[in-house]
């Protein structure tokens, strides 16, 4: 079957620690515009949870240059009720692991999906 | 009463859905070993330049991404993958009144002029997903601008000239993990397509 090209151009947008970010900026993920709109929010201790969750709601919702959407599991922990309430398909959310807090699969949204799916919660 | 048909397709579907799982944790213990090595080589460059040296402090005030998606439609799944913009067009009128063996000494220009060709498709592409910014029309601004995007093009180059190489290695660490974070993606929406069809196929007994 033929493949159609939906949209070119999208962006990788990252909500996590200072340490993940500069890593994935390395990686030249980073995008900041002349009008100061970066694809990435940097969460230290001052972050409020309101912050990342309007940063959250923008990357998913507002924005549409938004294709993947990668989040701290620490972090993703504090927004779990936004995760659970998300429902499309793009942009992808995916927990990443932190360097102070290991991937813990029992928290992760994707696999409690599986989980209900199957049954096994 | 359950047709055959129907319960083996549920079967199928199940099956599939425990394979591309199974490839999900696989790559998630992936991603997660990539990171760790990211962050270790992070914080021996950090050991070594200064703590501020790799830090927030050093994002320039442009950035131009240079991993870019492009999102195609496959039936009914969507299928993410890495963007590579077209550059032929670009190379062979670059090197139209040129043959096919360069001379020694004009490679470094021919290259010069695909780095300048190569910012502009950047800037164009920039440019056409933020059309109502109109502060482009300045010639001066516009060579400025392009010597920044030059050094957002090259990220390692926002923490100095002589990086070292445990910098060098972390930026290959994170760059795998993009990979492994594109292909983990696309498992996810494989998944999410299955559920989709499961749950069509299970109401419809």
């Amino acid at each position: 079957m033929a493949e159609k090209r939906v949209q070119d151009n999208a962006l990788v947008a990252v909500i996590a620690d200072e340490d993940t970010i500069t890593g994935f900026l390395l990686a030249g993920v980073g995008h900041k515009d002349k009008k100061r709109q970066e694809n990435f929010l940097l969460v230290d201790n001052k972050t409020s949870q309101a912050r990342i969750e309007q940063a959250f709601r923008d990357f998913t919702t507002k924005r549409e240059d938004i294709a993947i959407v990668l989040i701290s599991q620490k972090i993703a922990d504090d927004i779990r009720h936004l995760l659970n309430d998300y429902d499309k398909v793009i942009p992808t959310i995916l927990e990443i692991p932190s360097k102070d807090h290991p991937y813990d699969p029992s928290k992760d949204s994707i696999m409690s999906k599986v989980k209900r799916m199957t049954g096994t919660e | 009463m359950v047709s055959e048909e129907k319960a083996k397709k549920l079967d199928d579907l199940l099956i599939s859905y425990m394979t591309y799982l199974d490839e999900f944790i696989q790559l998630k213990e992936n991603l997660s070993t990539l990171m760790k090595s990211g962050h270790w080589n992070l914080g021996r460059a950090r050991y070594s330049m200064g703590s501020i040296a790799v830090s927030h402090f050093k994002y320039p005030d442009y950035m131009t991404c240079s991993y870019l998606l492009s999102l195609n439609q496959e039936n009914s799944t969507t299928k993410i993958s890495k963007y590579t913009p077209d550059l032929t067009n670009n190379n062979t009128s670059a090197n139209k009144s040129s043959s096919s063996l360069r001379s020694r000494k004009n490679i470094k220009s021919d290259d010069n002029k695909h780095d300048s060709k190569l910012i502009q498709e950047i800037m164009d592409s920039v440019v056409s997903k933020k059309e109502e910014d109109d502060e482009y029309e300045d010639d001066e601004d516009d060579e400025e601008f392009a010597k920044k995007m030059n050094l957002a093009k090259h990220p390692i180059n926002w923490f100095g000239v002589l990086v070292p190489p445990t910098l060098r290695q972390a930026q290959k660490d994170f760059t795998s993990a993009m990979d492994a974070t594109l292909h983990l993606a696309n498992i996810v929406l494989k998944m999410q397509e299955i559920q989709r069809v499961y749950k069509l196929e299970q109401s419809s007994i």
